[in-house]
């Protein structure tokens, strides 16, 4: 290998870093990110909660408002339902009221034409 | 005042079971009061169900309900006499003098103008059907029971609703199921 070789090879051979050189990058770039302003961000650091884009709160909100509308209907047909229900059997029982009167009706009128007709037959009127 | 209790209809089931001739349909017009109940099955059933397991009465009620098909009762109270014809009241005992039916009870009376006539039907082994017909001057009552009764259910109802014990005399139904006209 000629010389001139050999100074290439020695000038690209690796070195490690001084000590604190990386301590010195993190805090040259912080210093860089906090001269643009509050909105920068550190290196490191996760997003601020203000700092997350729009549509993602425009989502969040729409999704809120899906749930509770959906929420409210759904109680809403719930208690419907339960009134209709409620009106059913209310409906129900007074129909089934009325047949059993009518059913005592009829067998009481059955019941009182039998009894004069027993009534006749004990007065000795003719049969045949 | 003129007093109408009309109840639970059931037209269709009822049209080959019992057919009233038109005067007797009309006569609603003419009465001063009317009861005018015709229950089929379903209409039983829905009763029974409120029917109480407590009340002996209703429960009687319920047993000798549950195998019945239809309940007809129509009773009219008329201001005047001769309100209704005769020959209505022939056609109506016509239609039980047809096969399976017998009459087990005739009352006649000339003096108070009242006739009453109670008819069963069998198929030989169990009560089908009951017709009772009750003509008296200002009223006229017409009871059709249609269904499987037991002899047996008939008497256990006796004092319950009011009905009394039904003695038919010779008119009875046997043990066997068959039913004797009465014969006197």
């Amino acid at each position: 290998m000629d010389d001139l070789e050999r100074q290439l090879k020695d000038a690209l051979a690796r070195e490690e870093a001084p000590a604190g050189f990386e301590a010195r990058v993190v805090s040259a770039v912080n210093q860089a990110a906090e001269s643009k302003g509050t909105g920068a961000r550190r290196f490191g650091d996760r997003p601020h909660f203000g700092e997350r884009p729009r549509w993602q709160w425009i989502f969040a909100t729409a999704a809120a408002v899906v749930v509770i509308g959906v929420g409210t209907e759904w109680e809403h047909h719930a208690a419907m339902e339960r009134i209709k229900m409620a009106h059913f059997e209310m409906e129900q029982r007074q129909a089934g009221e009325a047949a059993k009167a009518q059913l005592q009706l009829a067998l009481r009128i059955t019941s009182t034409k039998l009894e004069e007709i027993q009534q006749r037959i004990g007065e000795g009127s003719p049969r045949y | 005042m003129r007093t109408v209790i009309v109840g639970l209809m059931a037209i269709l089931p009822m049209a080959a079971q019992l057919r009233l001739p038109p005067g007797i349909e009309k006569l609603a017009d003419k009465a001063s009061n009317v009861v005018d109940i015709t229950m089929d099955a379903s209409m039983l059933q829905l009763a029974s169900r409120f029917l109480s397991d407590k009340d002996p009465d209703e429960v009687q009620a319920k047993k000798l309900v549950g195998k019945l098909k239809s309940i007809v009762v129509k009773n009219f109270e008329f201001d005047h006499r001769g309100e209704y014809e005769q020959s209505d009241l022939e056609e109506l005992r016509a239609q039980w003098r047809g096969p399976g039916w017998s009459r087990i009870v005739g009352v006649r009376s000339k003096k108070d103008g009242e006739n009453a006539d109670v008819f069963l039907k069998s198929d030989g082994n169990q009560v089908t059907g009951v017709a009772i017909l009750v003509a008296e001057p200002k009223e006229l009552t017409i009871v059709y029971v249609d269904g499987t009764m037991n002899p047996d259910d008939v008497r256990d109802l006796q004092g319950h609703f009011g009905i009394p014990k039904i003695d038919l005399g010779k008119g009875a139904v046997r043990k066997d199921g068959a039913v004797k006209e009465d014969e006197r």
